[in-house]
């Protein structure tokens, strides 16, 4: 994915006529390699979902190139993006909205087969069968409807709904935070296990930074729309460079009381991507910041290996 | 220590048109002058209506079936679940709470002013400026910039964290001596949550407040708690200091849960899990509540259900692997 731009416009008045952009992802770029797990980690507002979105163009990019397999999915045609999203599916944050209340259980991972494949009811019934085997819901379950399940089992069916096509790339849009951590724990086992068996890519978009630190092989983290440090996930959690990060590491509560980590505290509040700040995103909240970072917006510089920051002190 | 609050076998109701179901069985709990207390559980484990029923703020189809909770107020101790109209007099001065939604919680249509003195209003008798002055040196308090400014904006205008801080400046505003934050930091970013949690522990020394802290996120017990009750399906399973819940948990539910959360970052192994979910809406199992998602069940945890016992001084726990009467069958 190349300088990936997405502005929303802010339009005002009787006419509607446009006053300024939301600069909701701005030039994001990076790689996925196959069968890995590309985490986009950051605060609500930073861009990180609609990144998530662009790239299936579930939310139209205003520029840049997502490469899929070679192909530019920005540039496919209406019919020809329908037949690609077989092998692009995302899994929603709240299982308790995204799963239709009038439909049956059967119906609901029937409907993207029925959508990508022309398959007869026996063909059907058997990849249902199979995929809610590998979810881990009974035969009996599938006649009912989504609000006999708690969340746990809701999330279930919505990631068998997104694996049912075979895709080989899933996006997991918050998959875990609306659920409770003692099945959040069983969640994210699920998705370790279905990437092994079926191959899978994923992005993994998390604010919980547990989370992204357990599953993900890539990190990348935004901030106003921007990537501000990114790589392998071992080396930006053991050796975190932007002070942004740093900040962002050192919040996480310490799971023990005798062992309170010394926090980095940053004041204030995520600015308005309407207007962003001309210099450095972090400029106004960072406890590093110089007189560089206000004019000069930094660019993501090599550290070392795949690890790369967006900061003047390097 | 003396106890600013004692619950003692408080039982809430689910009043329905036909039956009687008891959602908060047998809770009792003392919360220390100057101590955090924390409540940690997964969702409808009941911590929530434990907190609003101290309170008296549970409504139909809830109620409190049983029990007692003190108070030990300015007038002496009191009953608070006794109380009637006399109770909005301790409501917001004595006790405060602040909520999970600084969003949905203050009143769109009125300014910050307004919302803040409202409760200044009720509860003294001061003049309109000593309020506002009071009002702006409150907001200080918290750490709000352009203080002035702020006081005549409405709630849109301001992010979650700045509401969440007018939330904390309006609940102490009369100086409570407890104050219930019913997941003070879920709706916000982690960023904010520590500047809001660092906050509250510095107000808690200022305002020799009492502090119970609901949550279902373990690192906020670490950060902020002296002791902390473990609910599970309306019952409090384990009780304990903090240290020792989290290097001698004796529950199985309370290790497994710190199980759970503290393999992550670890990724040589799977995630531990806890099998199953918990026991939904009412469904009352016979024994042990935990029997069938525990890994240490025995014989009599099905149809035998434990008791709270104290396991050493200052632990309790509700399990029969801890009760000698148990070991036999």
């Amino acid at each position: 994915m190349e300088n990936l731009k997405t502005y929303f416009p802010v339009k005002e008045g009787v006419f509607k006529k446009t006053t300024g952009y939301v600069h909701a992802v701005d030039d994001v770029s990076f790689k996925v390699n196959e069968q890995e797990t590309f985490a986009l980690v950051g605060e609500s507002g930073c861009g990180k979902s609609t990144t998530g979105m662009s790239i299936l163009r579930l939310i139209e990019p205003t520029a840049g190139s997502v490469l899929f397999e070679g192909q530019d999915v920005l540039k496919l045609s209406a019919e020809e993006l329908r037949k690609k999203r077989r092998d692009m599916q995302l899994i929603f944050q709240n299982p308790y909205s995204s799963l239709n209340p009038r439909m049956t259980v059967k119906r609901l991972m029937e409907e993207p087969l029925k959508t990508h494949f022309k398959m007869s009811q026996k063909e059907l019934d058997e990849q249902v069968f199979q995929t809610a085997d590998k979810v881990g819901i009974s035969k009996d379950q599938l006649e009912r409807y989504p609000h006999q399940f708690s969340g746990g089992q809701r999330q279930r069916i919505s990631i068998a709904r997104a694996i049912i096509s075979r895709p080989r790339f899933v996006v997991a849009d918050e998959p875990v935070s609306a659920l409770d951590v003692s099945i959040q724990s069983q969640i994210l086992n699920l998705l370790i296990q279905l990437q092994m068996d079926l191959k899978l890519t994923y992005i993994f978009i998390s604010h919980d930074l547990n989370v992204v630190r357990h599953l993900s092989n890539s990190v990348a983290v935004m901030y106003l729309g921007r990537i501000v440090e990114t790589g392998l996930s071992e080396e930006i959690f053991k050796n975190p460079m932007h002070p942004y990060t740093q900040a962002l590491l050192s919040a996480v509560p310490s799971k023990d009381p005798l062992n309170k980590k010394k926090r980095i505290i940053l004041q204030g509040d995520v600015p308005s991507p309407v207007n962003p700040p001309e210099g450095c995103p972090v400029f106004a909240r960072c406890n590093r910041a110089m007189d560089v970072c206000k004019q000069q917006r930094p660019v993501l510089k090599a550290m070392s290996g795949t690890h790369r920051t967006a900061c003047h002190l390097y | 220590m003396e106890n600013i609050l004692e619950v003692k076998n408080l039982g809430i109701d689910l009043v329905t048109r036909d039956s009687i179901r008891r959602l908060i069985d047998d809770v009792s709990f003392e919360v220390g002058r100057k101590q955090s207390y924390g409540i940690v559980g997964e969702s409808g484990c009941g911590k929530s209506i434990t907190a609003m029923s101290i309170m008296q703020l549970l409504s139909y189809p809830l109620k409190t079936g049983k029990g007692e909770i003190f108070f030990d107020s300015d007038a002496g101790k009191v009953d608070l679940l006794s109380m009637k109209k006399e109770i909005r007099k301790i409501r917001g001065k004595e006790i405060s709470m602040i909520f999970q939604e600084p969003m949905t919680a203050l009143d769109p249509i009125f300014t910050i002013e307004d919302q803040i003195i409202e409760t200044l209003e009720f509860h003294t008798n001061l003049n309109k400026k000593d309020m506002r002055e009071l009002a702006l040196e409150m907001l200080n308090k918290v750490g709000i910039p352009r203080a002035e400014q702020l006081l005549g904006e409405y709630p849109h205008q301001l992010s979650g964290g700045m509401l969440q801080r007018i939330m904390i400046a309006i609940a102490l505003i009369c100086r409570p001596k407890l104050l219930i934050a019913d997941e003070p930091t879920t709706a916000l970013d982690v960023t904010i949550q520590a500047q809001i949690l660092d906050l509250m522990n510095e107000l808690k020394e200022s305002f020799d407040t009492s502090i119970i802290m609901i949550t279902h996120d373990l690192g906020v017990i670490a950060e902020t708690c002296e002791k902390v009750a473990v609910f599970y399906a309306g019952q409090i399973v384990e009780e304990t200091d903090v240290v020792r819940m989290f290097h001698g948990a004796a529950h199985p539910y309370t290790s497994g849960l710190l199980r759970a959360v503290t393999s992550l970052g670890d990724k040589s192994k799977s995630l531990y899990t806890i099998p199953g979910m918990v026991p939904v809406g009412g469904y009352i199992p016979k024994g042990c509540r935990f029997e069938d998602r525990c890994d240490r069940a025995k014989k009599i945890c099905k149809n035998n259900p434990p008791e709270l016992l104290e396991i050493e001084e200052g632990h309790k726990c509700r399990c029969w692997l801890y009760n000698e009467s148990g070991d036999e069958k």
